[in-house]
């Protein structure tokens, strides 16, 4: 089985008031970027969806938005393609991406107020139910390599993990560090990259 | 099946993992796959694999590398297992969401071509197909939503259309138009639901007398249609028996095939057909064609077959607590505006207003978990991009709504002013010229506030297209926009066109005229005057299409007079487009709505080809019988090919061996030994044959093939 659809979330406080306007212009620039390893396409505008995918920047490796979806609002990264190696060396590759570009948009002027992110909340969803159903199987596969990353991260034992238990959602565990952690700590170990 | 795999990271079937699915079904999808492997791989002509995949849902993007897949929903009606499917594949495979289009389909945006195949079999599994949701052929079969529990129907068509459904769907007769074709039903003659006036075929429920007993047909229109220039369907027939429509359709199609224009892609709709004859000559050949038609047991079948699945509900019929309403002013305004009573007692329909008729996965499958508790199990789309929810017992009516509140649903203004319908514009389509979505989006908001005192008007619709090809349906509103071009000095403006006048009631019935033009950001502040102008000076019980007329033009353009494109330096921000903050530059490219014009005769060459090639890994394989079958299989589709360019159908059921023999044998047209070697096989049948045979006759079919290619280009 080839893992491949990943999405990564950080968590973010919820704004009383929700303008995702700013990042029509953000994400409008940043696709003119031909050089992007994220192989940018186009931005995409649900804004007007509640609780929906936000504003969107889609491109051939991932997508990257500010996303308001449940369970609640958050960026987010779905890495589409470009995964090699194990299942904790794909793992971690996606943490890396999704994290570079979680930090180019909150280096942004325009990164819109209010949605300031929660370090220590995470969720990792892996997006194809056809090769990793929410079932036994796939938890034995995805928990280990995903702790392995998470320890990587946060430190063995300093974070929860819950499991999606719906089984007709896609797997997925979200993580609460017991210890508050700054976006320091996590570029000292997953190191940065570009967009 | 054996499937070329020039990419280990696509998908593949993966050995029976589909084995569930009905056999033709799965074969269907399995050769989608391995033409676009051969595509891919340099083996097959893009044009023909343009028009194959479009035939298959698929649609290139104004984005390179992407794709928008359109997901055929007959009469938009939707299971809550397929909302379920349609919710984790638009999370899995797009972007999370599924857009409901004013052709009461479901589309996806951004999709890799390389996912189709595993798309199309996750919808195979819950009965839906993407066959024919693009292309030029039959195009999803819409009825108005409320078919079956509306008030005012005469009957309920949908049986009818169900049946009209299937019947077409990859119906041999509909393979070789020169544009797409579009049917539609309505329940009945007055209200818009069915927009049965602007179709290929419309057919408006009617009770008619044969042989002096009053049964149920159909009044039907034919060659209507929006786009650049739209055509008012003309009335065909006012009476024709319901069981009549099966086969009356069937003889449209041929008509249409054989002598609708196929080279010119903007005269090839049925609407120019019908024009250019004379809707008296149209219907003298229709007829004769009906009386050539060999009788077809399933004209009758699909419609008993259809009866059998009709909806019921779930909860019993209670009235609703009056006091309930009057405690919550949301729940009193969207009940109000969003819910209807249906010809049943105590039972409504209540529809879900989406805004750009876009809904989440999770509100989708959501939305499908609470239909499980408070309906039987099924949604319709509409062709307002919204979804109906019927039977909804009107007891339970306050918990519903609740219920939609907590997904963020419950949104009142159905039908009014803000529900407004858009095309998808420069968001994704090729074609698009302004930004019809971001423009909708806009109106959305602001119809809260400033323009919140006209946001609940019913009388008023607004529909918006970014380009001529009028997929946003502005013809037929009150208020329509239709996206263009205005220069000014360097720089060039996004505008729209103001169209007015038009309306949706009784069927799309008439249609609105260019009045002026304005800058699309004022759109917002055109829509609100125009709106407020006609509170303000309506006569009593006058419509907006009255008051358009009874003002006249004249006035009207000089109400917009104050709208004129300023210059650059005056108002740099009108060279913007709606929540596009940067500076508008006009991008198009070719669009696919029109498809590639690929005769029958090349599709089934293309076949033959691909079934030769299977033929050829057959015998590599050492499967010798399979190899024979194939190559005997190439060989019937490319004289197939052949006698297509001689007018013979499919359908007719004609003497292969024969007509080839007199039509290219006996002529001296095809190379003699080639088709001997033709006749020779097919004499022995699928008899099998050992390596040395197989061999044979799959080089005995490439030669045969290669023959009928040189045949065609000559032809």
């Amino acid at each position: 089985m080839d893992l491949q659809k990943v999405n990564v979330k950080l968590f973010t406080d919820a704004p009383e008031r929700i303008d995702l306007d700013p990042l029509l212009g953000v994400f409008a620039r940043w696709r003119e970027d031909a050089a992007s390893a994220a192989g940018w396409i186009d931005l995409a505008d649900y804004a007007h969806v509640t609780t929906g995918p936000g504003v969107m920047l889609i491109g051939t490796r991932g997508n990257l938005s500010l996303d308001l979806g449940q369970p609640g609002p958050g960026l987010l990264y779905a890495n589409k393609q470009g995964l090699a190696g194990s299942l904790e060396e794909r793992l971690w590759e996606c943490l890396r991406r999704a994290f570079g570009q979680f930090e180019a948009l909150l280096s942004e002027r325009e990164y819109p107020d209010g949605f300031s992110p929660r370090w220590g909340f995470w969720s990792l969803t892996i997006n194809d139910r056809l090769d990793f159903p929410n079932d036994r199987a796939t938890d034995a596969l995805i928990r280990p390599a995903s702790v392995q990353v998470w320890d990587r991260v946060f430190g063995a034992g300093s974070y929860t993990l819950l499991p999606e238990r719906d089984p007709t959602e896609r797997y997925g565990l979200t993580l609460h560090s017991d210890s508050p952690i700054g976006a320091e700590a996590i570029r000292k170990t997953i190191g940065t990259t570009s967009n | 099946m054996q499937r070329l795999q020039t990419d280990p990271s696509t998908p593949s079937t993966q050995g029976d993992r589909w084995a569930h699915l009905p056999v033709d079904v799965r074969d269907e999808i399995d050769i989608f796959e391995t033409e676009l492997r051969r595509v891919q791989s340099g083996q097959m002509s893009e044009k023909v694999f343009l028009e194959f995949r479009l035939r298959h849902g698929v649609y290139g993007q104004r984005q390179d590398g992407v794709q928008m897949l359109r997901i055929k929903i007959p009469l938009g009606i939707l299971t809550t297992r397929q909302m379920m499917t349609l919710a984790d594949l638009a999370e899995e495979y797009s972007d999370g969401i599924s857009h409901i289009t004013t052709r009461q389909d479901v589309q996806f945006h951004f999709v890799d071509i390389n996912d189709t195949p595993n798309i199309m079999r996750r919808l195979a599994e819950v009965g839906i197909t993407t066959r024919e949701a693009c292309g030029n052929v039959v195009r999803n079969v819409t009825t108005c939503p409320q078919a079956g529990v509306c008030p005012t129907q005469t009957f309920d068509p949908t049986p009818h259309a169900t049946a009209m459904a299937r019947f077409l769907l990859r119906h041999p007769d509909a393979q070789n138009f020169g544009r797409k074709f579009k049917v539609a039903y309505s329940g009945c003659a007055e209200e818009a639901c069915g927009l049965a006036a602007m179709h290929d075929i419309g057919a408006v429920a009617a009770r008619g007398v044969v042989d002096g007993k009053t049964t149920e047909g159909f009044r039907v229109f034919v060659g209507g249609g929006l786009g650049a220039l739209p055509y008012k369907a003309q009335l065909f027939s006012d009476f024709i028996p319901a069981e009549e429509m099966l086969p009356l359709a069937q003889a449209m199609s041929r008509v249409f095939a054989r002598l609708g224009e196929k080279q010119n892609r903007a005269k090839a709709r049925m609407k120019f057909l019908v024009g250019n004859l004379g809707i008296e000559e149209f219907r003298r050949l229709v007829d004769e064609e009906r009386g050539k038609l060999p009788e077809d047991e399933r004209w009758r079948d699909l419609i008993e077959e259809a009866r059998g699945s009709q909806e019921e509900p779930l909860r019993p019929a209670a009235p609703l607590v009056s006091e309930t309403a009057g405690k919550d002013p949301d729940f009193a305004r969207w009940l109000e505006t969003n819910v209807r009573p249906q010809r049943q007692n105590d039972y409504s329909m209540v529809e879900v207003f989406l805004p750009l008729g876009d809904i989440t996965s999770v509100q989708l499958r959501e939305l499908a978990r609470m239909c499980k508790r408070y309906v039987n199990d099924t949604i319709r789309t509409t062709v307002s991009q919204n979804l109906l929810i019927r039977w909804v017992s009107n007891a339970d009516l306050a918990s519903f709504h609740a219920d939609l509140k907590r997904i963020g649903l419950a949104s009142a203004g159905a039908g009014r002013l803000a529900d407004v319908t858009a095309c998808p514009g420069t968001d994704s389509c090729k074609l698009g010229i302004t930004s019809s979505r971001g423009l909708a989006a806009v109106l959305n908001t602001e119809l809260e506030d400033p323009m919140a005192d006209i946001a609940d008007r019913n009388d008023i619709k607004i529909k918006i297209s970014g380009c001529f090809n009028s997929c946003g349906q502005h013809h037929i509103a009150d208020i329509g926009f239709l996206g263009s071009v205005q220069r000014k000095g360097a720089y060039t403006a996004p505008v729209f066109q103001v169209v007015l006048g038009g309306t949706t009631r009784a069927n799309a019935s008439s249609y609105g005229m260019v009045t002026g033009k304005v800058p699309a950001r004022e759109v917002p502040r055109v829509a609100a005057k125009l709106t407020r102008l006609y509170v303000r000076e309506k006569s009593d019980g006058e419509d907006f299409q009255e008051f358009v007329a009874r003002l006249g033009k004249v006035r009207l353009k000089s109400e917009l007079e104050e709208f004129e494109l300023k210059s650059y330096d005056d108002a740099p921000e009108l060279y913007t487009d709606n929540r596009q903050n940067w500076q508008y530059h006009k991008e198009t490219g070719v669009g696919e709505c029109a498809g590639e014009v690929v005769d029958q005769a090349e599709f089934m060459l293309e076949e033959a080809d691909r079934l030769v090639f299977e033929a050829t890994l057959a015998l590599d394989d050492g499967r010798f019988d399979d190899a024979s079958k194939g190559a005997l299989k190439a060989t019937e589709r490319a004289a197939d090919a052949l006698l297509s360019t001689r007018g013979l159908l499919l359908s007719d059921h004609y003497d292969r061996i024969g007509e080839f023999r007199m039509l290219f044998y006996e002529t001296g047209q095809f190379h003699r030994p080639f088709a001997e070697n033709f006749f020779r096989a097919a004499e022995d049948g699928n008899a099998p044959g050992g390596p040395d045979e197989s061999r044979q006759r799959v080089e005995e079919a490439a030669l045969f093939l290669e023959q009928a290619q040189t045949v065609y280009s000559r032809a």
